[in-house]
């Protein structure tokens, strides 16, 4: 026992690479990359899916329609095939009712919103362009040649239970992706408190997932103590309960807040 | 000439060791990547995809650096990923830096809030396990890397004291659990990631833990079954309480054989210091089995140049007197002997750190000359002063 140890090399760091470990290396470290690229390629398989998110590049275009205000800024136009209402966001993560509560005469409006488009399974948001020397500002009124449409608004009589997940509409409709999940908790906690609206995910087996803008019990845009209790709820699958309704292509959903205490 | 050739392997071995962790680290990042790019319709999100393959690749990194304390106690093959470890753990606390400064930025930046607190506290609750700030376990697992880090250069290890650094590093452990509660209470509990993920953690711990409790039991067992046997302590009226070791023909040429004194307080299987007990050229010496560096198993090295050379960052210390040679101060204990016949016996009272204690020579067999020679390492020309050779080994700043 004794000469078969003091035959094998003895390694020392400074010194040559002994023969044995030198053999040894050779075929446990290539043994080892593989399976450390096989474990790479595993977890890369697990991640959840990056869902079908879309946010506009390049420079800001112009969106022409009736802007609401209530609950949330919403645009809305019927210029494209479908009418569509788009929910009107700032840069960063901030919603943009402060822009609006300067000019609360703009409500029902035809508008003109210099912005990119965010959008996922046909639901759809404008980032508003900042102001800009040479562009001006990124919201005019226009000149009402024609009535402004009132949009589709109507609520059903009863409440139902949902069950779903709140998400960020901004992130979640393309800002980031998947911009659901756990893992981004954080920061659609971030969003939502900065005046992002939320909206309620319901998936039912492989069919389009459902989207509720949610709102307070009176359909005002969630805000203040309200919309406090509602943090912790974010990014988990919770049930729901409030009274759906419709608005332009949206629907809506008011919640009472304290169901959550 | 061997100090020359000695010098630039060392300088070899270290770019070797830290190239192939690059290399695996940007292997792994390229196909954690590559295979998310290739099996997705539209384009991932890069940056959410960079904290990904940044967070993975850490925790991957994490266990790998927990094996190989056990690893390289079930063979001295894996000496070389021993001898580098502390550049894999700051790799590793670099990319776990990455992963969480991408984290503040992309979901804790552009909101109303500072990123810090966005991301560990807003909106969540110590109560639940949905809303449980979990990267806060991150972060804390973070803050004991960065420790680890900050401390690893040995100048605080000199500073600290081995003992004392080594308790600082048994933390790595509480880093682990950290990070693993961040994990499972963060992406894989929220559904986020699938079972893959799930039984990959489950199969790190049980991998990471039998490694820990193997080499344990072995450590154990070998105080038991002989190879580092339990020295006779029986008094021994013409011996004054000295230990028989064992035959000078158990000992190979220039290597030791342990021995395990009895615990002066406590019954077995409570074990006490150990000696090494060296041969070389033709005389025994003892010394103290626990390396002044990191407490490594001096036992488990080699005489070289007249020096004992540690196994694991190759350390030296002179074999009779337990110095560093010049220009390094380390010391370790050293231990009187005598051999009768060919019998070796040692005093357990252990002298004062760097003591020089004469070899107890004996009367050569004709086997013994040069029958346990290794031909793998260089060895010193006899011819030339064997300590003009000495000052070889690495203490350049390390981390
Ligand atoms: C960053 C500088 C680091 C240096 C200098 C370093 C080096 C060392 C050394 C040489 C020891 C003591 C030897 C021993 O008792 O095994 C040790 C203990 C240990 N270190 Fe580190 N390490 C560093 C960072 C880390 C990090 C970041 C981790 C983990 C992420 C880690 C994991 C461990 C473990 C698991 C042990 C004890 C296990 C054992 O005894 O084998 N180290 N470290
Ligand atoms: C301040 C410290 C940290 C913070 C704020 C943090 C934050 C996060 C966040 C938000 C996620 C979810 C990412 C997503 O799914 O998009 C995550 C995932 C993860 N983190 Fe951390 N983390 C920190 C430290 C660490 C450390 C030290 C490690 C490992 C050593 C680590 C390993 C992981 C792993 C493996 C994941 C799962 C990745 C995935 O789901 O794909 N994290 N972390
Ligand atoms: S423990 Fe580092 S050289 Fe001995």
């Amino acid at each position: 026992m004794s000469e078969e140890r003091s035959e094998r090399g003895f390694y020392v760091g400074y010194a040559a690479l002994p023969r044995r470990h030198r053999v040894f290396l050779l075929i446990a470290l290539p043994i080892a990359l593989a399976g450390l690229a096989l474990g790479a390629a595993g977890l890369a398989l697990d991640q959840p899916d990056w869902g079908t998110g879309f946010w506009e590049t390049g420079a800001a275009r112009e969106f022409r329609g009736t802007i609401t205000l209530e609950p949330y800024p919403v645009l809305h136009t019927t210029g494209g095939e479908v009418p569509a209402s788009y929910l009107l966001v700032e840069m960063g993560k901030f919603g943009s009712a402060d822009r609006f509560t300067k000019m609360p005469e703009i409500d029902g409006a035809t508008v003109s919103i210099r912005g990119r488009e965010l959008h996922r399974d046909g639901r759809r948001m404008i980032e508003i362009d900042p102001d800009h020397p040479a562009l001006g500002p990124p919201v005019a009124v226009l000149p009402a040649d024609r009535p402004a449409v009132p949009p589709h608004r109507e609520n059903a009589p009863d409440a139902v239970t949902l069950r779903g997940e709140i998400v960020d509409s901004k992130c979640y409709l393309g800002a980031m992706k998947p911009g659901a999940g756990r893992g981004h908790k954080a920061c659609a906690t971030l969003c939502i408190s900065g005046g992002i609206p939320p909206v309620l995910v319901v998936r039912d087996g492989d069919a389009a997932p459902v989207y509720y803008l949610l709102t307070d019990p009176g359909g005002e845009g969630l805000s203040g103590s309200g919309l406090s209790v509602l943090l912790p709820m974010i990014a988990e699958q919770i049930e729901v309960r409030g009274t759906p309704g419709h608005l332009g292509s949206w629907r809506t959903l008011r919640i009472d807040p304290g169901q959550f205490k | 000439m061997t100090n020359r050739f000695v010098w630039v392997s060392w300088n070899r071995h270290k770019r070797a060791y830290d190239a192939v962790v690059l290399g695996a680290m940007v292997l792994y990042l390229a196909v954690f990547t590559g295979v998310s790019i290739a099996t997705t319709e539209a384009a991932p999100d890069p940056m959410v995809l960079a904290i990904r393959a940044t967070g993975t690749l850490a925790i991957v990194t994490l266990h790998i650096i927990l094996c190989i304390g056990p690893l390289a106690r079930f063979s001295d093959r894996l000496a070389p990923i021993l001898y580098n470890r502390r550049h894999l753990g700051v790799s590793m606390f670099c990319v776990a830096l990455l992963h969480a400064a991408l984290v503040l930025l992309y979901y804790g930046g552009f909101g109303a809030v500072n990123p810090v607190e966005a991301v560990l506290l807003e909106g969540r609750s110590f109560a639940s396990i949905d809303a449980f700030p979990y990267e806060l376990l991150g972060f804390g697992g973070l803050l004991v890397l960065f420790l680890l880090a900050a401390t690893s250069h040995d100048f605080w290890l000199d500073l600290l004291r081995p003992q004392v650094w080594k308790w600082i590093h048994m933390s790595v452990y509480g880093a682990y659990a950290l990070v693993v509660g961040h994990v499972a209470l963060g992406s894989i509990a929220g559904d986020d990631r699938g079972s893959i993920s799930f039984s990959l953690l489950g199969v790190g711990f049980v991998v990471v833990a039998s490694c820990h409790l193997v080499a344990g039991i072995r450590e154990l067992a070998c105080d038991e079954t002989g190879k580092r046997p339990l020295a006779d302590q029986t008094e021994h009226p013409d011996r004054e309480g000295w230990v028989e070791v064992g035959v000078v023909d158990d000992i190979p040429e220039d290597r030791a054989r342990v021995v395990c004194l009895a615990a002066s307080t406590g019954a077995p299987p409570l074990r006490g210091e150990r000696i090494a007990v060296f041969r070389h050229h033709g005389g025994i010496s003892a010394v103290t089995n626990v390396c002044a560096h990191q407490g490594g198993p001096l036992g488990e090295g080699k005489v070289i140049n007249g020096c004992v050379t540690c196994p694991w960052h190759g350390y030296q210390f002179g074999v009779e007197d337990g110095q560093s040679p010049p220009p390094y101060t380390e010391t370790i204990a050293t231990y009187r002997v005598r051999v009768e016949g060919r019998t070796v016996l040692v005093d357990p009272k252990p002298l004062p750190p760097g003591t020089r204690v004469e070899p107890a020579f004996f009367e050569a067999s004709p086997h013994d000359e040069r029958l346990f020679e290794d031909p793998d390492v260089e060895r010193a020309d006899p011819s030339v002063d064997e300590s003009a050779d000495l000052p070889l080994r690495d203490k350049e700043p390390d981390a």
